[in-house]
């Protein structure tokens, strides 16, 4: 099977640095930071790492201007991740800067929200 | 500490004969030293993962316009995430179908990159050696599938071009032929001493930094990390024997080597699945929007490619997540660059095989 | 016909950039450098250098990021040059039309002299534009003198 259901933590308040080291200090790989807006308008982040072989993960809901702590400076590769948060969501990591891939005044700022010019509420191509 | 040299920056890139693709390197030079490093991404930041959560049916074609090089492990992988959300099992023929071209889609791509090396440190001749190897490939997987690129041969439940018989006499003659060019390629990557001037202890990238850095796929199995998916089985790849490559050195040459190695264990894989092949359908079918949420992990040519699906009983979805290779691989330059000879640039960020469409999506 | 532009048709010069295609049209454009196909017949070398080239083959639909950047290298190769729009998404924009960070096809943001079309844009198909655009190019030049 390549679509694995390993352990799922949610919770809302959480210190995710300390989730994070956790995990890490447990031996699992860092794979990706999913981020997405649920329905009642809340980000839902979702740190997923490779655990022996099996997808695991933690995550937790925010509400839209929470800021979330950084874990780059534990954790380099998350870096990229954090960023890509902070551009196509508009998600606010502490001294994480935007720009990773949108350019300012062209393109269409937190893209990937509801309700957004290009976003999914908005304008879809038939 | 006072310094005769004066800090000096040069942009490298975006449009850079080293490069294929766009990407912009920011580099601080004390003389010829590299001694900081910027990175700047996005030129090829369409908008993938908006589009993709479209329409899940249109999608299965779309994902391969993600990436040229990885095309179909980027279809095969989302595939296989939403088949998981139906919960239909795979015929084995098309897993086996889908481990050869996936596995014809890793020779094409690992003879690219080690072309491109061999260009990046000046040697056009072996770079354009590569390339004709290449072009077997090419016209096997085009005999195959129609296609040289883009194989368009998933759906969400299988394959829909099938291998006839003859097919199958045709993949085996062509690894045959290829099998001992590629041997011949071995020797001249490990053995040539040009190259191995400009490879050895070059780009150095140890063990606990690939760990930090996150990085996948040959550029971690270079630094020591016998890590790699296909050890759990995707696919069809529980049914042959397997085995990651791994060295030590963590240099330019290691990476270059183990997708040397790689190549000729894609030859062997191929080998091994085609008199596995059984009779019977190609493709299940599905009924209904799918919803639920999957994660779907595949070994591309550059590591793992990870997709999550979030599917909400409608043709769209809900989110749709790609976590492409180059993702991680790419950041880890700044690991590598720093300290090392403005001239040997170009062969690092050649290294680890950097695929802007895949890292800007 | 002058000592410069006789010495000009044996070498049309060209000059790759994708700007945000997925590669596949690249790997063609690749593939064409390269013994298979080689065109390096009919005089043509690959220089990233855009002061050096007199054929432009763009790849991929233009990213907001990459609109400048090919509008500066339009602007820095010097005339009679040619553009040449490798594949769909070049051409048309397409399948990447309405993705929120793409303006297009190639045609929005600088002339362009010859589609190509195919996704990915076959070798062969390239060829032909690309000898397309030399005769287009030859004509350029006795226009100019």
């Amino acid at each position: 099977m390549t679509t694995e259901e390993g352990q799922s933590d949610r919770s809302d308040a959480i210190d995710v640095r300390q989730r994070f080291k956790g995990f890490l200090d447990a031996g699992s790989r860092f794979i990706a930071l999913v981020v997405r807006e649920s329905e009642d308008g809340m980000f839902e982040l979702i740190y997923t790492f490779d655990q022996g072989g099996k997808v695991a993960d933690f995550r937790f809901s925010i509400p839209l201007d929470r800021e979330v702590d950084s874990v780059a400076d534990i954790y380099p590769g998350a870096m990229t991740a954090e960023r890509e948060a902070v551009d196509l969501f508009g998600v606010r990591f502490k001294g994480v800067r935007p720009g990773l891939f949108l350019v300012e005044g062209k393109s269409p700022p937190e893209p990937l929200r509801k309700r957004q010019i290009g976003g999914k509420g908005g304008d879809v191509p038939g | 500490m006072t310094s005769l040299a004066r800090a000096t920056v040069i942009p490298f890139g975006p449009q850079h004969a080293a490069f294929l693709e766009p990407l912009n390197v920011r580099l601080v030079l004390e003389e010829e030293k590299v001694v900081g490093a910027e990175l700047n991404q996005g030129y090829n930041h369409r908008g993938m993962e908006y589009a993709l959560s479209l329409d899940y049916k249109k999608s299965q074609y779309l994902c391969e316009r993600v990436c040229g090089i990885c095309s179909y492990h980027h279809s095969s992988c989302y595939c296989q995430g939403l088949e998981a959300l139906y919960g239909v099992e795979v015929p084995m023929r098309a897993r086996l179908i889908r481990t050869i071209m996936m596995e014809c889609q890793r020779l094409t791509s690992h003879l690219l990159a080690l072309g491109h090396i061999a260009e990046a440190v000046g040697y056009e001749n072996l770079f354009m050696q590569c390339f004709r190897e290449r072009e077997l490939i090419m016209t096997l997987v085009n005999r195959l599938s129609g296609n040289r690129v883009h194989y368009s041969m998933n759906v969400i439940g299988g394959v829909k071009r099938d291998i006839g018989p003859e097919q199958v006499k045709d993949v085996e003659v062509t690894m045959k032929e290829v099998r001992p060019r590629l041997e011949e390629l071995q020797r001249v990557f490990r053995r040539d001493s040009t190259l191995g001037k400009r490879t050895h202890g070059v780009g150095r990238f140890p063990r606990p930094a690939a760990e930090g850095w996150g990085t996948v796929g040959p550029v971690s199995r270079a630094s020591g990390i016998p890590r790699d998916i296909r050890q759990d089985g995707f696919a069809a790849y529980s049914e042959v024997r397997f085995t990651p490559i791994v060295r030590e050195e963590a240099d330019v040459y290691a990476r270059m080597m183990v997708r040397m190695d790689e190549c000729l264990q894609s030859v062997d894989i191929i080998e091994e699945c085609l008199p596995l092949l059984p009779d019977g359908p190609a493709a299940v079918q599905v009924k209904g929007h799918p919803t639920g949420e999957a994660f779907s992990r595949v070994e591309a040519p550059r590591g793992e490619l990870m997709y999550y699906i979030r599917a909400k009983g409608a043709l769209e979805l809900d989110r749709i997540k790609l976590r492409t290779p180059a993702l991680m691989n790419v950041p880890a330059l700044l690991a590598m660059l720093p300290g090392c000879q403005l001239a040997d640039v170009p062969g690092i960020v050649v290294s680890v095989d950097p695929c802007i469409c895949c890292t800007d999506r | 016909m002058s000592l410069v532009q006789g010495a000009r048709r044996r070498s049309p010069w060209i000059l790759h950039f994708d700007t945000g295609s997925c590669n596949g049209c690249d790997l063609e454009v690749w593939a064409l450098l390269t013994p298979r196909y080689d065109v390096e017949r009919f005089g043509a070398v690959n220089k990233a250098n855009p002061k050096h080239a007199d054929i432009l083959l763009i790849t991929g639909p233009v990213t907001k990021k990459c609109e400048d950047r090919l509008r500066n290298l339009y602007e820095q190769t010097s005339g009679p040059k040619l553009v040449v729009a490798c594949g769909d998404c070049a051409s048309t924009g397409a399948p990447f039309h309405n993705c929120y960070n793409v303006c297009g096809g190639v045609d929005k943001v600088i002339p362009v002299d010859v589609y190509v079309p195919g996704c990915a844009a076959r070798p062969e198909a390239l060829i032909d534009g690309l000898v397309l655009a030399l005769s287009l190019w030859e004509k350029r030049m006795e226009e100019e003198g």
